[in-house]
């Protein structure tokens, strides 16, 4: 609770700062806040249970594993922002406060006890996020991101409610321990209430993590925001959005598999096949990773599948695999485009002779996301399949693999275009940034090399 | 020697390579193309010196085990990051370092004056160092690492010189090949991880060795399963029929990249892991016939189609894919120690027969068309010699050193069956024939190119030639090393293999054996001597596409085989992929809303219905898709 504190804090003070023209303090200040909740966060690790405000909110290993990812990336976009946002900074102390509040928003979302604080951590996640997606307010591609997501959302939200209010409406209680005992006492015969409930909140997750059938808004927003807040929700709140959805389900309806596991069976198939075959055909960049997003989540949903004991720990190492190597793929995407103008693949042409530290990177991100050892994804694809094949999932699993496969074609034409030679801009780094790079692949790195280290954190 | 120092030399092995690698990435534009070929040479002549050490250590000690760390675990999933050198990985470490080190010698010369020099020598590297990791390591995992780093460094090599489209559609075609067999692989181990419980060679080894703790009864139809899945993977990966199709389009690639990926080691990754993993395929009957007729089956459908080859990298390519092929028959019929002693030696006439044929390249100015050569005897007098030298090893004439590893697959295979051995002397036969029919039409006869490109023929620099002599050595010498006791020899290669394959004596008769050999001989010299006849003293050259007739057409277009699949898969592909991208994707979701996707065009007259189009369509999708979901409940 006190790295909430914290963070809110930051938020405010930095909304502040923007009115007394100091401007510049803001990104120390938030780096600084998340820095510290960020100790507290590991200081309290196996910590145990700590039951908030009437048992509303829970901040347990399992929240405390997620919450070290989400901050972890979150800082990572804050530092690529700061490029980003270089001449387009009349707002931005407040930019940087939404960011924050949305990160509450997240941390809240994977630690609640209680649907009602489900309900306000999604909302306050995304508020924000229909701001952020319109901060380039001279760009009309922004404005229309942010209201098409801002319909969907709300649409989303909808389902949540409605789910809610079922629930409510047959176990009598928001409590997710009494939500537990009821679902477990009617075990054998679920009012059909409860169910429907259960699977619109499902629904709104899978609107979160942007899934088939409800990913169609992600490729448009996912373009037409500023590519910081692409990378954000393609991290970050993909992050959170599967943090609550695991959550919800361990703690509701996980031993009645009959319910919930054969949906998400069939729309992990369905999203892998979507997201896969569409990434194929994507010549701009940041669209090609919207698609791959959408791919991925269908990776973990298989996961999410063959929920049990070891799960958990899968799901967050291949989210944070992930997230970490999209985080790359977007920086490096930033900075191209904002000094080339480029945004295809295609244009990628040459990056190598221009500048061998963008090229590098790019390439380990790639070749993360395409599941090659021994980079992080591997392990995170691997871990996920043996685990899903060992409770049985064969179809799944083998539609993973195949989608997989393809997916290697598509990110490492990317790696193989910006080896090739061509003419192209001058592409100039600054020395900040190549440490932000540096340190992110390294990260990648470590987590390929060690993922031990990672795994024992949530066992 | 101390252990600390064994387990430091087990390291080198693969570190020097990678660290050429990192040195040439970090300093390309700075170091000059002579220092740039010196030092990537260095880095694996090195890693050779230490391979020898190593050799010499495990013939008196046994093998070397070097555990780095706990790589992965995860529940019951537990993976260490080891390495493993025994009798099996050092014979493979001293070809992969040895050949490299002359291959890479080479290409110093062959690769003179090239744009991407520098670059072609951190591809060398790195390649050399994924082979090293996947014969080094001690689970299959590790092995998988340099299994896929393998097949990234063939992708980029054999696209290396990328303004020519055609190349890159042959590095595109390698890569998906090999991704179907990637597919088998992994959901062989991970079927094999279920079954056994863990993915080290020893792990697994035990749980299939009746005189081990771990042993337990195995289940026919999983140990197929598994067998069979890892057997598609070895078969992408080896160019086995029906994945040999890329390794004739790899010749894309620099022929010394062809002499050193696709014929004396990446190509052999498939038959080394099956060697590796010998006790479990024991235990499978029907994959080991499966692997005995895809065996043969591709040895004499390659043959026959290097029969009409006129290109000097292909006929090579086919023969190489037909002695792959006779290798997996060896391991088909049991005989695993042969199959080593096979891809040993024809890992040194195969290199030597690739970079004579790339010295004829260079000499000839980039000309490939074997039509257009002719008389280069008297033009290039060493390429001339080591070449011939060559052609007598894989023509398996006695006492070269393919005559010794043929014959102990023959004698092998006759003790399965006397009609294998008919088979697999069939296959040979077909070799003799096409590889006497290269030779002289290459080397012997009028010569038969421009004049300006005969003023220019040259022989190439020293620099490419020892390396060439080195491999001569090693082809005519190389039976050596697995002499068997017909000739007074020992099988020394046999009993040095013998803690890590089985090994079956098999009971011929010597009488038995004699004449076996004796026929094979015959026939092989005889087939030579038609071919000598048709190509050398009648100087028969072969002739134009246009004059070919039915049954040469048919190997000529190589049975059809590529223009099958364009029908079979690709079109099919296309026609899905096509389907997904204008139906569902510009239709559906752009059409409907009239192209999101193409912002470019996008105007303010537009963006009115846009805006209500998209969101409500989405909105729409969104509302039926949950719709769908409940009632996708009810129904179940």
């Amino acid at each position: 609770m006190t790295s909430v504190i914290i963070l809110a804090s930051a938020g405010i003070i930095s909304m502040f700062v923007g009115i007394f023209n100091a401007k510049r303090l803001a990104l120390p200040l938030v780096l600084l806040a998340c820095l510290a909740a960020l100790g507290i966060v590991m200081f309290r690790y196996n910590g145990g249970y700590d039951g908030l405000l009437n048992n509303m909110l829970v901040f347990d290993d399992y929240s405390h594993g997620f919450n070290i990812v989400m901050i972890l990336l979150t800082m990572g976009v804050l530092t690529i922002s700061r490029y980003y946002y270089k001449d387009n900074i009349e707002h931005l102390s407040d930019i940087y406060a939404l960011f924050i509040f949305s990160l509450i928003g997240a941390i809240l979302s994977v630690s609640f006890q209680n649907l009602i604080m489900l309900f306000i951590g999604i909302e306050i996640l995304s508020i924000p996020l229909y701001i952020l997606a319109t901060s380039n307010r001279r760009n009309l591609f922004s404005n229309e991101a942010g209201l098409k997501y801002f319909l969907m959302g709300s649409f989303a939200s909808c389902f949540l409610l409605l789910g809610i209010t079922f629930i409510y409406g047959t176990a009598y209680s928001f409590d997710m321990n009494a939500i537990g005992r009821f679902a477990a006492d009617n075990a054998t015969a679920l009012p059909p209430m409860f169910v429907v409930g259960c699977v619109l909140i499902l629904g709104a997750f899978i609107f979160k993590i942007s899934a088939v059938p409800f990913h169609f808004w992600a490729p448009d927003v996912y373009q037409g925001s500023p590519t910081v807040i692409t990378s954000f929700m393609a991290t970050v709140v993909k992050t959170a959005g599967f943090g609550a959805l695991l959550r919800f389900l361990n703690l509701t309806i996980i031993n009645n598999p009959g319910v919930w596991q054969e949906i998400v069976q069939v729309i992990a198939i369905l999203t892998l096949v979507v997201g896969n075959i569409l990434a194929l055909y994507q010549q701009n960049l940041k669209r090609m990773l919207a698609y791959s997003g959408i791919a991925n989540a269908g990776y973990v949903l298989v996961a999410v599948a063959s929920a049990g004991e070891p799960t958990t720990g899968f799901v967050l190492y291949y989210l944070a695999s992930y997230g970490v190597a999209s985080l790359l793929a977007f920086a490096v995407y930033t900075i191209v485009k904002d000094q080339t103008g480029t945004d295809t693949i295609e244009g990628l042409k040459g990056l190598f002779a221009q500048n061998k530290l963008l090229t590098i990177t790019l390439a380990l991100a790639m070749l993360s996301l395409s599941g090659i050892p021994p980079l992080a994804g591997f392990f995170g694809k691997y871990a996920i399949f043996a685990n899903a094949l060992s409770t049985g999932m064969v179809w799944p699993v083998i539609i993973a693999v195949l989608g997989s496969l393809v997916g290697v074609y598509y990110y490492l034409r990317v790696m193989a275009v910006s080896f090739s030679g061509g003419e192209m801009n001058k592409v100039h780094v600054s020395p900040g940034y190549a440490f932000v790079l540096l340190l992110t692949a390294a990260i990648l790195v470590a987590l390929g090399v060690m993922p031990d280290l990672f795994t024992e954190l949530i066992a | 020697m101390s252990q600390n120092a064994l387990n430091l030399i087990t390291l080198l092995i693969p570190a020097l390579p990678l660290l050429g690698f990192v040195i040439h990435i970090l300093f390309r534009d700075k170091i000059s193309e002579k220092i740039a070929g010196y030092h990537a040479t260095a880095w694996i002549v090195i890693s050779f010196v230490c391979s020898l050490i190593l050799f010499n250590h495990v013939r008196s000690e046994g093998a070397i085990h070097v555990q780095l760390f706990e790589w992965f675990s995860a529940g019951d999933l537990s993976i260490p990051f080891a390495f493993q050198v025994d009798q099996l990985s050092v014979i493979m470490l001293l070809v992969i370092t040895g050949i490299g080190s002359l291959i890479h010698m080479y290409s110093i010369g062959y690769m003179h004056g090239d744009d991407g020099f520098n670059r072609f020598f951190s591809y060398l590297n790195l390649f050399i160092f994924f082979m090293l990791t996947l014969v080094m390591a001690n689970n299959y995992v590790l092995m998988f690492v340099g299994w896929e780093g393998v097949g990234l460094c063939s992708y980029l090599l054999i696209g290396f010189w990328f303004k020519n489209p055609e190349y890159n559609k042959a590095a595109n075609k390698a890569f998906i090949m090999n991704r179907i067999g990637d597919l088998a692989m992994l959901l062989g181990l991970f079927l094999l991880y279920q079954y056994a419980g863990t993915l080290t060679f020893d792990g697994v080894s035990a749980r299939f060795d009746p005189s081990s703790p771990d042993y337990f009864a195995p289940d026919t139809h999983m140990v197929t399963a598994i067998t069979m899945l890892l057997f598609i993977g070895a078969c992408g990966k080896s160019a086995q029929i029906p994945l040999y199709t890329w390794l004739p389009d790899a010749m894309a690639g620099p022929t010394p990249v062809s002499a050193l990926i696709h014929a004396a080691t990446m190509v052999t990754a498939g038959i080394y892991m099956i060697v590796r993993s010998n006790l479990m395929f024991s235990e499978a009957e029907l994959t080991m016939q499966v692997i005995t007729v895809v065996g043969i089956v591709t040895s004499i459908f390659a043959g026959a189609i290097a029969l009409k080859q006129n290109d000097i990298k292909k006929v090579l390519a086919y023969s190489t894919v037909s002695q792959l092929g006779l290798m997996f028959f060896a391991i088909g019929v049991g005989a695993y120690e042969a199959a080593m002693f096979h891809l040993v030696t024809h890992a040194f006439f195969k290199a030597l027969l690739f970079l004579s044929a790339g010295s004829v390249i260079h000499g000839m100015g980039g000309e490939q068309d074997i039509r257009k050569m002719g008389g280069l005897r008297s033009y290039m007098k060493v390429t001339h010699w080591v070449f011939g030298f060559g052609v007598l090893a894989i023509m398996a004439v006695p006492p070269f050193s393919g005559f010794f590893s043929k014959d102990t697959i023959l004698a092998a295979a006759y003790v399965k069956s006397p009609v294998l051995w008919v088979i697999g002397l069939v296959s040979g036969l077909f070799t003799a024939y096409y590889m006497m029919r290269l030779y002289a039409v290459v080397f012997q006869g009028q010569p038969r190119m421009s004049e300006h490109t005969k003023a220019h023929i040259h022989e190439s620099p020293s620099v490419m030639t020892i390396p060439l002599m080195v491999l001569c050595a090693l082809s005519i010498v190389g039976g050596l090393m697995n002499i068997p006791e017909l000739f007074g020899g020992n099988k020394s290669m046999m009993h040095f293999l013998e803690g890590v394959v089985p090994i079956h004596e098999h009971h011929v008769a010597v009488s038995t054996e004699w004449m076996l050999m004796a026929i094979a001989s015959v026939a092989i010299f005889l087939v030579i001597f038609i071919a000598h006849r048709k190509y050398r003293i009648n100087w028969v050259v072969p002739e134009s596409d246009a004059e070919m007739s039915g049954a040469g057409k048919v190997l000529n277009h190589k049975f059809y085989v590529d223009e099958l699949y364009e029908m079979a898969i690709v079109k099919p592909m296309h026609m899905l992929s096509n389907f997904f991208y204008k139906i569902i994707d510009l239709k559906v979701i752009d059409g409907v809303v009239n192209g999101t996707a193409q912002f470019t065009t996008w105007c303010a007259g537009q963006l009115r219905l846009i805006q209500t189009g998209t969101v409500s369509f989405y909105l729409f999708m969104m509302a039926l898709g949950m719709g769908a979901i409940v009632l996708f409940i009810y129904l179940m």
